[in-house]
Protein backbone atom coordinates (compact mmCIF):
# COMPACT_ATOMS: atom_id res chain seq x y z
CA UNK A 1 0.00 0.00 0.00
CA UNK A 2 1.44 3.38 -1.10
CA UNK A 3 -0.10 6.71 -0.07
CA UNK A 4 0.49 9.99 -1.86
CA UNK A 5 0.44 12.90 0.61
CA UNK A 6 -0.26 16.48 -0.47
CA UNK A 7 0.32 19.57 1.69
CA UNK A 8 -0.83 22.99 0.41
CA UNK A 9 -2.18 24.70 3.53
CA UNK A 10 -0.11 27.88 3.28
CA UNK A 11 3.04 28.87 1.42
CA UNK A 12 4.73 25.51 1.06
CA UNK A 13 3.91 22.86 -1.52
CA UNK A 14 4.77 19.44 -0.10
CA UNK A 15 4.31 15.98 -1.61
CA UNK A 16 5.42 12.59 -0.33
CA UNK A 17 5.04 8.85 -0.80
CA UNK A 18 4.50 6.66 2.25
CA UNK A 19 4.54 2.88 1.97
CA UNK A 20 2.98 0.50 4.45
CA UNK A 21 6.00 -1.78 4.22
CA UNK A 22 8.88 0.59 3.46
CA UNK A 23 7.75 3.64 5.43
CA UNK A 24 8.51 7.06 4.00
CA UNK A 25 9.78 6.52 0.45
CA UNK A 26 10.49 10.09 -0.64
CA UNK A 27 9.24 13.62 -0.36
CA UNK A 28 9.58 17.00 -2.10
CA UNK A 29 9.01 20.53 -0.87
CA UNK A 30 8.71 23.74 -2.79
CA UNK A 31 8.83 26.83 -0.57
CA UNK A 32 7.42 30.19 -1.63
CA UNK A 33 9.49 32.18 0.88
CA UNK A 34 11.18 34.24 -1.86
CA UNK A 35 7.81 35.19 -3.38
CA UNK A 36 6.42 36.55 -0.10
CA UNK A 37 9.58 38.20 1.19
CA UNK A 38 8.98 41.36 -0.84
CA UNK A 39 5.49 41.65 0.71
CA UNK A 40 6.64 41.11 4.31
CA UNK A 41 4.33 38.13 4.78
CA UNK A 42 2.17 35.63 2.98
CA UNK A 43 -0.26 37.15 0.46
CA UNK A 44 -3.05 34.54 0.29
CA UNK A 45 -3.98 35.05 -3.36
CA UNK A 46 -0.37 34.87 -4.52
CA UNK A 47 0.23 31.80 -2.35
CA UNK A 48 -2.76 30.09 -4.01
CA UNK A 49 -1.47 30.96 -7.47
CA UNK A 50 1.90 29.48 -6.71
CA UNK A 51 0.29 26.35 -5.27
CA UNK A 52 -1.54 25.51 -8.49
CA UNK A 53 1.55 26.22 -10.55
CA UNK A 54 3.82 24.01 -8.49
CA UNK A 55 1.67 21.14 -7.21
CA UNK A 56 1.16 18.93 -10.25
CA UNK A 57 4.75 19.20 -11.57
CA UNK A 58 6.00 18.35 -8.07
CA UNK A 59 3.78 15.24 -7.87
CA UNK A 60 4.81 14.06 -11.33
CA UNK A 61 8.50 14.67 -10.60
CA UNK A 62 8.30 12.73 -7.35
CA UNK A 63 6.64 9.76 -9.06
CA UNK A 64 9.14 9.80 -11.93
CA UNK A 65 12.16 10.05 -9.62
CA UNK A 66 10.91 7.20 -7.47
CA UNK A 67 9.83 5.12 -10.46
CA UNK A 68 6.33 4.81 -9.03
CA UNK A 69 3.41 4.66 -11.47
CA UNK A 70 0.12 6.38 -10.71
CA UNK A 71 -1.46 2.93 -10.78
CA UNK A 72 0.79 1.90 -7.85
CA UNK A 73 -0.96 4.39 -5.55
CA UNK A 74 -3.48 3.00 -3.05
CA UNK A 75 -4.83 6.29 -1.68
CA UNK A 76 -4.31 10.03 -1.75
CA UNK A 77 -4.22 12.16 1.42
CA UNK A 78 -4.40 15.95 1.30
CA UNK A 79 -4.48 18.69 3.91
CA UNK A 80 -8.05 20.00 4.19
CA UNK A 81 -7.43 22.52 6.99
CA UNK A 82 -6.70 24.58 8.92
CA UNK A 83 -4.97 27.04 6.60
CA UNK A 84 -5.52 29.53 3.79
CA UNK A 85 -8.71 28.71 1.88
CA UNK A 86 -7.27 29.37 -1.57
CA UNK A 87 -4.15 27.29 -0.95
CA UNK A 88 -6.08 24.43 0.68
CA UNK A 89 -8.49 24.36 -2.25
CA UNK A 90 -5.70 23.61 -4.73
CA UNK A 91 -4.48 20.50 -2.89
CA UNK A 92 -8.03 19.34 -2.22
CA UNK A 93 -9.18 19.73 -5.86
CA UNK A 94 -6.14 18.13 -7.44
CA UNK A 95 -5.88 15.39 -4.79
CA UNK A 96 -9.56 14.49 -4.69
CA UNK A 97 -9.94 14.48 -8.49
CA UNK A 98 -6.79 12.45 -9.06
CA UNK A 99 -8.02 9.87 -6.54
CA UNK A 100 -11.38 9.74 -8.32
CA UNK A 101 -9.71 9.19 -11.69
CA UNK A 102 -7.53 6.44 -10.23
CA UNK A 103 -10.52 4.92 -8.44
CA UNK A 104 -8.75 4.95 -5.06
CA UNK A 105 -9.80 6.46 -1.71
CA UNK A 106 -9.11 10.09 -0.84
CA UNK A 107 -8.45 11.20 2.74
CA UNK A 108 -8.72 14.81 3.95
CA UNK A 109 -6.12 15.35 6.67
CA UNK A 110 -6.05 17.86 9.52
CA UNK A 111 -2.82 19.82 9.23
CA UNK A 112 -2.38 20.03 13.00
CA UNK A 113 -2.81 16.31 13.43
CA UNK A 114 -0.22 15.86 10.67
CA UNK A 115 2.22 18.07 12.61
CA UNK A 116 1.50 16.06 15.79
CA UNK A 117 2.26 12.81 13.99
CA UNK A 118 5.42 14.03 12.20
CA UNK A 119 7.73 12.60 14.92
CA UNK A 120 6.29 9.14 14.14
CA UNK A 121 8.30 9.21 10.91
CA UNK A 122 11.55 8.93 12.91
CA UNK A 123 13.28 5.81 14.16
CA UNK A 124 12.00 4.60 17.55
CA UNK A 125 8.75 6.56 17.23
CA UNK A 126 6.89 7.67 20.34
CA UNK A 127 4.14 5.45 21.73
CA UNK A 128 0.70 6.43 23.02
CA UNK A 129 -0.32 7.99 25.32
CA UNK A 130 1.98 11.00 25.35
CA UNK A 131 2.11 14.73 25.85
CA UNK A 132 2.45 16.80 22.68
CA UNK A 133 3.80 20.34 22.50
CA UNK A 134 2.70 21.87 19.19
CA UNK A 135 4.63 25.04 18.42
CA UNK A 136 3.95 26.35 14.91
CA UNK A 137 3.31 29.50 12.94
CA UNK A 138 -0.37 29.56 13.78
CA UNK A 139 -0.62 27.48 16.96
CA UNK A 140 0.82 26.85 20.39
CA UNK A 141 -0.73 24.12 22.50
CA UNK A 142 -0.12 21.32 24.95
CA UNK A 143 -2.11 18.27 23.99
CA UNK A 144 -2.78 15.06 25.84
CA UNK A 145 -2.57 12.48 23.07
CA UNK A 146 -4.40 9.41 24.30
CA UNK A 147 -4.23 7.54 21.04
CA UNK A 148 -4.43 8.16 17.33
CA UNK A 149 -7.41 10.49 16.94
CA UNK A 150 -7.73 11.08 20.69
CA UNK A 151 -6.38 14.59 21.22
CA UNK A 152 -7.24 16.65 24.28
CA UNK A 153 -5.97 20.21 24.49
CA UNK A 154 -4.85 20.92 28.04
CA UNK A 155 -3.26 24.29 27.37
CA UNK A 156 -3.15 26.76 24.49
CA UNK A 157 -2.23 30.30 23.63
CA UNK A 158 -4.68 33.04 24.53
CA UNK A 159 -3.36 35.34 21.82
CA UNK A 160 -0.39 35.00 19.44
CA UNK A 161 1.02 31.67 18.32
CA UNK A 162 4.66 31.16 19.22
CA UNK A 163 5.92 31.22 15.60
CA UNK A 164 3.86 34.34 15.05
CA UNK A 165 5.60 36.03 18.00
CA UNK A 166 8.98 35.15 16.47
CA UNK A 167 7.91 36.42 13.04
CA UNK A 168 6.43 39.70 14.30
CA UNK A 169 9.41 40.51 16.51
CA UNK A 170 11.77 39.69 13.66
CA UNK A 171 9.89 42.11 11.48
CA UNK A 172 10.38 44.94 13.97
CA UNK A 173 14.08 44.07 13.93
CA UNK A 174 13.96 44.52 10.16
CA UNK A 175 14.28 40.85 9.24
CA UNK A 176 12.21 39.38 6.39
CA UNK A 177 9.50 36.74 6.78
CA UNK A 178 9.70 34.10 8.23
CA UNK A 179 11.76 35.58 11.02
CA UNK A 180 11.90 32.64 13.48
CA UNK A 181 15.08 31.04 12.15
CA UNK A 182 16.68 34.48 11.64
CA UNK A 183 16.06 35.48 15.29
CA UNK A 184 17.57 32.18 16.38
CA UNK A 185 20.70 32.87 14.33
CA UNK A 186 21.04 36.46 15.53
CA UNK A 187 20.58 35.29 19.13
CA UNK A 188 23.71 33.17 18.84
CA UNK A 189 25.80 36.36 19.02
CA UNK A 190 23.72 37.96 21.79
CA UNK A 191 23.58 38.01 25.57
CA UNK A 192 20.31 36.40 26.70
CA UNK A 193 20.48 37.94 30.21
CA UNK A 194 20.94 41.57 29.15
CA UNK A 195 17.20 42.33 28.98
CA UNK A 196 14.55 40.98 31.32
CA UNK A 197 11.57 39.93 29.25
CA UNK A 198 8.42 38.71 31.01
CA UNK A 199 7.62 34.98 31.18
CA UNK A 200 3.85 35.42 30.77
CA UNK A 201 1.41 33.31 32.80
CA UNK A 202 4.16 31.30 34.46
CA UNK A 203 3.62 32.74 37.96
CA UNK A 204 0.15 31.25 38.30
CA UNK A 205 -1.19 27.74 37.82
CA UNK A 206 -2.49 26.58 34.45
CA UNK A 207 -1.11 25.44 31.14
CA UNK A 208 -2.21 28.27 28.84
CA UNK A 209 0.20 30.58 27.07
CA UNK A 210 0.27 34.23 26.09
CA UNK A 211 2.90 35.66 23.78
CA UNK A 212 1.58 39.05 22.74
CA UNK A 213 3.07 40.61 25.90
CA UNK A 214 6.57 39.38 25.03
CA UNK A 215 6.15 40.73 21.52
CA UNK A 216 4.99 44.14 22.79
CA UNK A 217 7.84 44.19 25.29
CA UNK A 218 10.25 43.61 22.42
CA UNK A 219 8.67 46.40 20.37
CA UNK A 220 8.95 48.88 23.26
CA UNK A 221 12.50 47.82 24.06
CA UNK A 222 13.64 48.26 20.46
CA UNK A 223 12.11 51.72 20.47
CA UNK A 224 13.72 52.57 23.84
CA UNK A 225 17.12 51.54 22.56
CA UNK A 226 16.66 53.89 19.62
CA UNK A 227 16.38 51.03 17.12
CA UNK A 228 20.15 50.69 17.48
CA UNK A 229 21.24 47.60 15.50
CA UNK A 230 24.10 46.94 17.93
CA UNK A 231 21.48 46.04 20.57
CA UNK A 232 19.63 43.63 18.26
CA UNK A 233 21.62 40.47 19.04
CA UNK A 234 21.04 40.94 22.79
CA UNK A 235 17.36 41.70 22.21
CA UNK A 236 16.98 38.62 19.99
CA UNK A 237 18.77 36.42 22.53
CA UNK A 238 16.78 37.74 25.50
CA UNK A 239 13.50 37.45 23.58
CA UNK A 240 14.21 33.90 22.49
CA UNK A 241 15.27 32.96 26.01
CA UNK A 242 11.97 34.24 27.43
CA UNK A 243 9.90 32.29 24.88
CA UNK A 244 11.84 29.08 25.38
CA UNK A 245 11.79 29.41 29.19
CA UNK A 246 8.01 29.83 29.05
CA UNK A 247 7.56 26.78 26.84
CA UNK A 248 9.79 24.69 29.10
CA UNK A 249 8.07 25.81 32.32
CA UNK A 250 4.65 24.90 30.93
CA UNK A 251 5.81 21.61 29.45
CA UNK A 252 7.34 20.60 32.78
CA UNK A 253 4.13 21.52 34.53
CA UNK A 254 2.04 19.53 32.04
CA UNK A 255 4.21 16.44 32.45
CA UNK A 256 3.92 16.66 36.22
CA UNK A 257 0.17 17.24 36.07
CA UNK A 258 -0.62 14.41 33.65
CA UNK A 259 1.99 11.94 34.84
CA UNK A 260 2.79 11.17 31.20
CA UNK A 261 6.29 9.91 30.55
CA UNK A 262 6.79 10.97 26.93
CA UNK A 263 6.96 14.45 25.42
CA UNK A 264 6.55 14.86 21.65
CA UNK A 265 7.36 18.26 20.13
CA UNK A 266 6.36 19.37 16.63
CA UNK A 267 5.56 22.36 14.40
CA UNK A 268 7.90 24.92 12.84
CA UNK A 269 9.32 26.26 16.11
CA UNK A 270 10.38 22.74 17.16
CA UNK A 271 13.29 23.33 14.75
CA UNK A 272 14.63 25.87 17.27
CA UNK A 273 17.95 24.66 18.63
CA UNK A 274 17.68 26.28 22.04
CA UNK A 275 14.22 24.78 22.55
CA UNK A 276 15.60 21.35 21.66
CA UNK A 277 18.50 21.70 24.08
CA UNK A 278 16.43 23.05 26.97
CA UNK A 279 13.75 20.39 26.59
CA UNK A 280 16.45 17.73 26.47
CA UNK A 281 17.77 18.97 29.83
CA UNK A 282 14.24 18.95 31.24
CA UNK A 283 13.57 15.44 29.93
CA UNK A 284 16.74 14.15 31.54
CA UNK A 285 15.76 15.84 34.78
CA UNK A 286 12.22 14.39 34.75
CA UNK A 287 13.41 11.08 33.34
CA UNK A 288 10.98 11.13 30.42
CA UNK A 289 11.30 10.28 26.74
CA UNK A 290 11.60 13.18 24.29
CA UNK A 291 10.79 13.14 20.56
CA UNK A 292 11.20 15.68 17.77
CA UNK A 293 10.70 15.44 14.01
CA UNK A 294 13.87 15.75 11.90
CA UNK A 295 14.46 19.43 11.12
CA UNK A 296 12.89 19.38 7.66
CA UNK A 297 9.66 17.87 9.02
CA UNK A 298 9.18 20.54 11.70
CA UNK A 299 7.77 23.01 9.18
CA UNK A 300 5.07 22.14 6.63
CA UNK A 301 5.75 19.07 4.49
CA UNK A 302 3.98 16.33 2.55
CA UNK A 303 5.50 13.45 4.53
CA UNK A 304 3.48 14.13 7.67
CA UNK A 305 0.29 14.35 5.58
CA UNK A 306 1.00 11.05 3.82
CA UNK A 307 1.66 9.44 7.21
CA UNK A 308 -1.51 10.83 8.81
CA UNK A 309 -3.46 9.69 5.74
CA UNK A 310 -1.97 6.23 6.03
CA UNK A 311 -3.11 5.97 9.65
CA UNK A 312 -6.65 6.91 8.68
CA UNK A 313 -6.83 4.63 5.66
CA UNK A 314 -5.80 1.74 7.91
CA UNK A 315 -8.96 2.48 9.88
CA UNK A 316 -10.99 2.38 6.66
CA UNK A 317 -11.72 6.09 6.57
CA UNK A 318 -12.26 7.97 3.32
CA UNK A 319 -14.27 10.83 1.93
CA UNK A 320 -17.10 11.06 -0.61
CA UNK A 321 -16.98 12.93 -3.94
CA UNK A 322 -17.65 16.39 -2.55
CA UNK A 323 -14.49 18.44 -2.19
CA UNK A 324 -14.44 20.12 1.20
CA UNK A 325 -11.90 22.29 2.93
CA UNK A 326 -11.98 23.54 6.53
CA UNK A 327 -9.85 26.71 6.77
CA UNK A 328 -10.67 26.99 10.49
CA UNK A 329 -10.58 23.33 11.34
CA UNK A 330 -9.73 23.14 15.02
CA UNK A 331 -8.06 20.40 16.92
CA UNK A 332 -8.65 18.61 20.17
CA UNK A 333 -11.26 15.94 20.52
CA UNK A 334 -13.25 17.27 17.55
CA UNK A 335 -10.46 15.97 15.33
CA UNK A 336 -12.28 12.69 15.53
CA UNK A 337 -14.96 14.16 13.28
CA UNK A 338 -12.51 14.49 10.40
CA UNK A 339 -13.99 11.83 8.20
CA UNK A 340 -17.39 10.83 7.01
CA UNK B 1 -20.40 -1.93 -41.95
CA UNK B 2 -18.04 -1.73 -38.97
CA UNK B 3 -18.45 1.31 -36.77
CA UNK B 4 -16.12 4.10 -37.77
CA UNK B 5 -14.80 5.40 -34.50
CA UNK B 6 -11.94 7.70 -35.33
CA UNK B 7 -13.13 9.63 -38.33
CA UNK B 8 -16.87 9.87 -37.83
CA UNK B 9 -17.24 9.77 -34.07
CA UNK B 10 -17.26 13.15 -32.34
CA UNK B 11 -14.61 13.45 -29.66
CA UNK B 12 -15.74 12.49 -26.18
CA UNK B 13 -15.01 15.53 -24.04
CA UNK B 14 -15.80 16.47 -20.46
CA UNK B 15 -16.21 20.25 -20.17
CA UNK B 16 -15.99 22.30 -16.97
CA UNK B 17 -16.29 26.00 -16.21
CA UNK B 18 -16.28 27.46 -12.69
CA UNK B 19 -15.20 31.01 -13.48
CA UNK B 20 -18.50 32.59 -12.40
CA UNK B 21 -21.29 31.92 -9.91
CA UNK B 22 -22.44 29.19 -12.31
CA UNK B 23 -21.10 25.70 -11.80
CA UNK B 24 -21.38 24.06 -15.19
CA UNK B 25 -20.25 20.63 -16.41
CA UNK B 26 -21.05 18.91 -19.70
CA UNK B 27 -20.23 15.64 -21.40
CA UNK B 28 -20.24 15.31 -25.17
CA UNK B 29 -20.48 11.78 -26.54
CA UNK B 30 -21.29 10.86 -30.10
CA UNK B 31 -23.46 13.75 -31.23
CA UNK B 32 -25.09 14.29 -27.86
CA UNK B 33 -24.23 16.74 -25.11
CA UNK B 34 -25.53 16.29 -21.58
CA UNK B 35 -25.08 18.99 -18.98
CA UNK B 36 -25.39 19.83 -15.29
CA UNK B 37 -25.71 23.52 -14.55
CA UNK B 38 -26.53 25.53 -11.44
CA UNK B 39 -26.02 29.08 -10.21
CA UNK B 40 -24.36 28.09 -6.96
CA UNK B 41 -21.83 30.54 -5.55
CA UNK B 42 -19.32 28.83 -3.23
CA UNK B 43 -20.69 25.34 -3.93
CA UNK B 44 -18.63 24.50 -7.01
CA UNK B 45 -16.12 22.27 -5.23
CA UNK B 46 -18.92 20.24 -3.71
CA UNK B 47 -20.94 19.84 -6.90
CA UNK B 48 -18.35 19.17 -9.50
CA UNK B 49 -17.16 15.57 -8.97
CA UNK B 50 -20.62 14.16 -8.15
CA UNK B 51 -21.80 15.73 -11.44
CA UNK B 52 -18.87 14.31 -13.39
CA UNK B 53 -19.66 10.90 -11.94
CA UNK B 54 -23.37 11.08 -12.75
CA UNK B 55 -22.78 12.39 -16.30
CA UNK B 56 -20.40 9.51 -17.02
CA UNK B 57 -22.90 7.04 -15.56
CA UNK B 58 -25.72 8.51 -17.62
CA UNK B 59 -23.63 8.14 -20.80
CA UNK B 60 -22.58 4.65 -19.76
CA UNK B 61 -18.85 5.38 -20.10
CA UNK B 62 -15.89 5.89 -17.78
CA UNK B 63 -13.39 8.70 -17.52
CA UNK B 64 -10.87 6.55 -19.37
CA UNK B 65 -13.16 6.43 -22.44
CA UNK B 66 -12.83 10.19 -22.89
CA UNK B 67 -10.58 11.91 -25.44
CA UNK B 68 -9.97 15.12 -23.50
CA UNK B 69 -11.05 17.40 -20.67
CA UNK B 70 -11.94 21.01 -21.46
CA UNK B 71 -11.81 23.76 -18.88
CA UNK B 72 -12.60 27.46 -18.81
CA UNK B 73 -9.32 29.06 -17.79
CA UNK B 74 -10.63 32.54 -17.01
CA UNK B 75 -10.60 35.35 -16.50
CA UNK B 76 -13.07 35.16 -13.63
CA UNK B 77 -13.28 34.33 -9.93
CA UNK B 78 -9.71 33.44 -8.86
CA UNK B 79 -10.71 30.62 -6.55
CA UNK B 80 -13.25 29.43 -9.10
CA UNK B 81 -10.58 29.20 -11.79
CA UNK B 82 -8.34 27.14 -9.53
CA UNK B 83 -11.20 24.79 -8.70
CA UNK B 84 -11.91 24.18 -12.39
CA UNK B 85 -8.27 23.86 -13.41
CA UNK B 86 -7.31 21.82 -10.33
CA UNK B 87 -10.12 19.32 -10.92
CA UNK B 88 -9.37 19.15 -14.65
CA UNK B 89 -5.70 18.51 -13.88
CA UNK B 90 -6.42 15.74 -11.38
CA UNK B 91 -8.89 14.01 -13.69
CA UNK B 92 -6.65 14.38 -16.75
CA UNK B 93 -3.51 13.07 -15.08
CA UNK B 94 -5.36 10.16 -13.52
CA UNK B 95 -6.99 9.12 -16.81
CA UNK B 96 -4.03 10.03 -19.08
CA UNK B 97 -5.98 12.67 -20.97
CA UNK B 98 -4.97 15.99 -22.51
CA UNK B 99 -6.61 19.25 -21.50
CA UNK B 100 -8.18 21.88 -23.73
CA UNK B 101 -8.10 25.36 -22.22
CA UNK B 102 -10.65 27.94 -23.35
CA UNK B 103 -11.19 31.57 -22.40
CA UNK B 104 -14.12 31.88 -20.00
CA UNK B 105 -15.14 35.06 -21.83
CA UNK B 106 -15.27 33.08 -25.06
CA UNK B 107 -17.56 30.54 -23.36
CA UNK B 108 -19.82 33.39 -22.25
CA UNK B 109 -19.86 34.79 -25.81
CA UNK B 110 -20.64 31.35 -27.23
CA UNK B 111 -23.44 30.91 -24.69
CA UNK B 112 -24.78 34.36 -25.50
CA UNK B 113 -24.80 33.51 -29.21
CA UNK B 114 -26.68 30.30 -28.59
CA UNK B 115 -29.22 31.96 -26.30
CA UNK B 116 -29.69 35.34 -28.00
CA UNK B 117 -28.86 34.29 -31.56
CA UNK B 118 -26.75 37.44 -31.88
CA UNK B 119 -23.45 37.10 -33.77
CA UNK B 120 -21.55 40.05 -32.32
CA UNK B 121 -21.04 39.88 -28.58
CA UNK B 122 -19.28 42.26 -26.21
CA UNK B 123 -18.45 40.62 -22.88
CA UNK B 124 -18.00 42.78 -19.79
CA UNK B 125 -17.56 41.00 -16.46
CA UNK B 126 -17.13 42.84 -13.16
CA UNK B 127 -13.51 42.33 -12.06
CA UNK B 128 -13.91 44.38 -8.83
CA UNK B 129 -11.40 47.13 -7.95
CA UNK B 130 -13.24 49.32 -10.48
CA UNK B 131 -12.13 47.21 -13.43
CA UNK B 132 -13.79 44.90 -15.95
CA UNK B 133 -12.81 41.81 -17.88
CA UNK B 134 -13.56 42.82 -21.42
CA UNK B 135 -13.57 41.29 -24.91
CA UNK B 136 -15.44 41.40 -28.22
CA UNK B 137 -16.37 38.16 -29.97
CA UNK B 138 -17.80 37.58 -33.41
CA UNK B 139 -19.19 34.43 -35.03
CA UNK B 140 -16.93 32.84 -37.65
CA UNK B 141 -18.10 30.65 -40.55
CA UNK B 142 -17.88 27.48 -38.46
CA UNK B 143 -20.35 28.86 -35.95
CA UNK B 144 -17.79 29.56 -33.24
CA UNK B 145 -17.28 32.87 -31.48
CA UNK B 146 -13.78 34.26 -32.15
CA UNK B 147 -12.11 37.18 -30.38
CA UNK B 148 -12.11 40.46 -32.33
CA UNK B 149 -10.89 42.33 -29.25
CA UNK B 150 -8.74 40.06 -27.07
CA UNK B 151 -9.60 39.40 -23.42
CA UNK B 152 -8.38 42.28 -21.28
CA UNK B 153 -8.59 43.81 -17.81
CA UNK B 154 -9.41 47.50 -18.05
CA UNK B 155 -11.10 50.42 -16.40
CA UNK B 156 -14.61 50.53 -17.89
CA UNK B 157 -13.74 53.95 -19.31
CA UNK B 158 -10.77 52.50 -21.20
CA UNK B 159 -12.02 49.26 -22.76
CA UNK B 160 -10.80 48.66 -26.31
CA UNK B 161 -13.52 49.13 -28.90
CA UNK B 162 -14.00 46.87 -31.93
CA UNK B 163 -13.67 48.55 -35.33
CA UNK B 164 -16.44 48.79 -37.92
CA UNK B 165 -20.13 49.62 -37.65
CA UNK B 166 -21.50 46.27 -36.57
CA UNK B 167 -24.44 45.96 -34.25
CA UNK B 168 -23.26 44.59 -30.90
CA UNK B 169 -24.94 42.96 -27.99
CA UNK B 170 -23.31 43.51 -24.59
CA UNK B 171 -23.49 40.73 -21.99
CA UNK B 172 -21.99 40.14 -18.55
CA UNK B 173 -22.50 41.38 -15.03
CA UNK B 174 -20.37 44.53 -15.38
CA UNK B 175 -23.35 46.36 -16.89
CA UNK B 176 -25.14 46.17 -13.54
CA UNK B 177 -22.27 48.01 -11.87
CA UNK B 178 -20.74 50.31 -14.50
CA UNK B 179 -23.63 51.00 -16.91
CA UNK B 180 -23.06 54.74 -16.89
CA UNK B 181 -19.35 54.81 -17.55
CA UNK B 182 -19.58 51.90 -20.00
CA UNK B 183 -22.40 53.61 -21.92
CA UNK B 184 -20.25 56.69 -22.20
CA UNK B 185 -17.25 54.74 -23.44
CA UNK B 186 -19.37 52.84 -25.97
CA UNK B 187 -21.29 55.83 -27.29
CA UNK B 188 -19.77 55.59 -30.79
CA UNK B 189 -20.80 51.94 -30.95
CA UNK B 190 -24.16 50.55 -32.03
CA UNK B 191 -24.88 48.27 -29.11
CA UNK B 192 -27.64 47.05 -26.84
CA UNK B 193 -27.14 45.69 -23.35
CA UNK B 194 -28.66 42.28 -22.79
CA UNK B 195 -29.27 40.38 -19.62
CA UNK B 196 -26.48 38.80 -17.65
CA UNK B 197 -25.30 35.58 -19.29
CA UNK B 198 -23.68 32.74 -17.36
CA UNK B 199 -21.32 30.42 -19.24
CA UNK B 200 -22.72 27.01 -20.12
CA UNK B 201 -20.49 23.96 -20.36
CA UNK B 202 -22.41 22.65 -23.39
CA UNK B 203 -21.21 25.73 -25.27
CA UNK B 204 -17.68 25.13 -24.02
CA UNK B 205 -17.86 21.61 -25.40
CA UNK B 206 -18.75 23.05 -28.82
CA UNK B 207 -15.59 25.16 -28.81
CA UNK B 208 -13.53 22.34 -27.32
CA UNK B 209 -14.54 19.84 -30.03
CA UNK B 210 -13.15 22.11 -32.70
CA UNK B 211 -9.94 22.78 -30.76
CA UNK B 212 -9.53 19.04 -30.23
CA UNK B 213 -9.80 18.40 -33.96
CA UNK B 214 -7.15 21.07 -34.51
CA UNK B 215 -5.00 19.27 -31.93
CA UNK B 216 -4.98 22.38 -29.71
CA UNK B 217 -4.41 20.45 -26.52
CA UNK B 218 -2.04 20.88 -23.59
CA UNK B 219 -0.65 18.47 -21.05
CA UNK B 220 -2.30 18.69 -17.61
CA UNK B 221 0.57 20.52 -15.89
CA UNK B 222 0.46 23.20 -18.59
CA UNK B 223 -3.23 23.95 -18.05
CA UNK B 224 -3.19 27.12 -15.93
CA UNK B 225 -5.69 29.78 -14.92
CA UNK B 226 -5.49 33.11 -16.74
CA UNK B 227 -6.19 35.78 -14.13
CA UNK B 228 -5.27 38.90 -16.15
CA UNK B 229 -4.78 40.68 -12.83
CA UNK B 230 -1.05 40.43 -11.99
CA UNK B 231 0.74 40.46 -8.67
CA UNK B 232 1.24 44.22 -8.95
CA UNK B 233 -2.31 44.51 -7.59
CA UNK B 234 -1.15 43.35 -4.17
CA UNK B 235 0.71 45.56 -1.74
CA UNK B 236 2.79 44.78 1.32
CA UNK B 237 1.11 42.81 4.09
CA UNK B 238 0.27 44.88 7.15
CA UNK B 239 1.48 43.52 10.46
CA UNK B 240 0.84 43.73 14.22
N1 LIG C 1 14.57 27.77 14.30
C1 LIG C 1 13.41 28.38 14.52
N2 LIG C 1 13.22 29.12 15.62
C2 LIG C 1 12.04 29.74 15.85
N3 LIG C 1 11.00 29.68 15.02
C3 LIG C 1 11.13 28.96 13.89
C4 LIG C 1 12.33 28.27 13.58
N4 LIG C 1 12.15 27.64 12.38
C5 LIG C 1 10.91 27.93 11.98
N5 LIG C 1 10.28 28.73 12.86
C6 LIG C 1 8.93 29.28 12.79
O1 LIG C 1 8.03 28.26 12.48
C7 LIG C 1 6.86 28.83 11.83
C8 LIG C 1 6.47 27.98 10.66
O2 LIG C 1 6.03 26.74 11.16
P1 LIG C 1 4.88 25.92 10.48
O3 LIG C 1 5.24 25.75 9.05
O4 LIG C 1 4.63 24.73 11.27
O5 LIG C 1 3.70 26.95 10.67
P2 LIG C 1 2.43 27.18 9.77
O6 LIG C 1 2.20 25.98 8.94
O7 LIG C 1 2.57 28.50 9.12
O8 LIG C 1 1.29 27.30 10.86
P3 LIG C 1 0.29 26.15 11.39
O9 LIG C 1 0.98 24.85 11.19
O10 LIG C 1 0.06 26.49 12.81
O11 LIG C 1 -0.93 26.28 10.57
C9 LIG C 1 7.24 30.25 11.45
O12 LIG C 1 6.59 31.12 12.34
C10 LIG C 1 8.75 30.26 11.66
O13 LIG C 1 9.25 31.53 12.00
MG1 LIG D 1 2.17 24.13 9.66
Amino acid sequence: MIILGIETSCDETGVALYSETAGLMAHRIYSQIALHEEFGGVVPELASRDQIQKLLPLILQLLTDEEIALSDLSAIAYTAGPGLAGSLMVGACVGRSLAYALNIPAIPVNHLEAHLLAPMLEENPPTFPHLALLVSGGHCALIHVEKLGGYFIIGETQDDAVGEAFDKTARILGMPYPGGPKIATLALEGNPTRYHFPRPMTDRPGLDFSFSGIKTFAANLIHQEGSDPSTFPDIAASFQRAIIDTLVIKSRRAIQQTGLSTLVVSGGVSANQLLREELALMARDLNIELHFPRLEFCTDNGAMVAYAGFQHIKQGKKTDLTINIEPRWGMGSNLRLIHS
Amino acid sequence: MPPCVITCGMAKILSIDTSTAACTVALSVEDKVIQRHKIAPREHAQLILPWVDSLLAEAGITLHDLDAIAVGQGPGSFTGLRIGVGVAQGLAVGASLPIIVVSSLQIIAQTAYSELNHEKILVAQDARMNEVYWAAYSKDKTGLMKAIVEDQLRLPSEVELPEGDDKWCLVGDAWNVYSQVLAERLQTLDFQPAIDIFPKAECLSQIASQLFNLNQIVSPEDAMPVYLRGKGAWTAVSHL
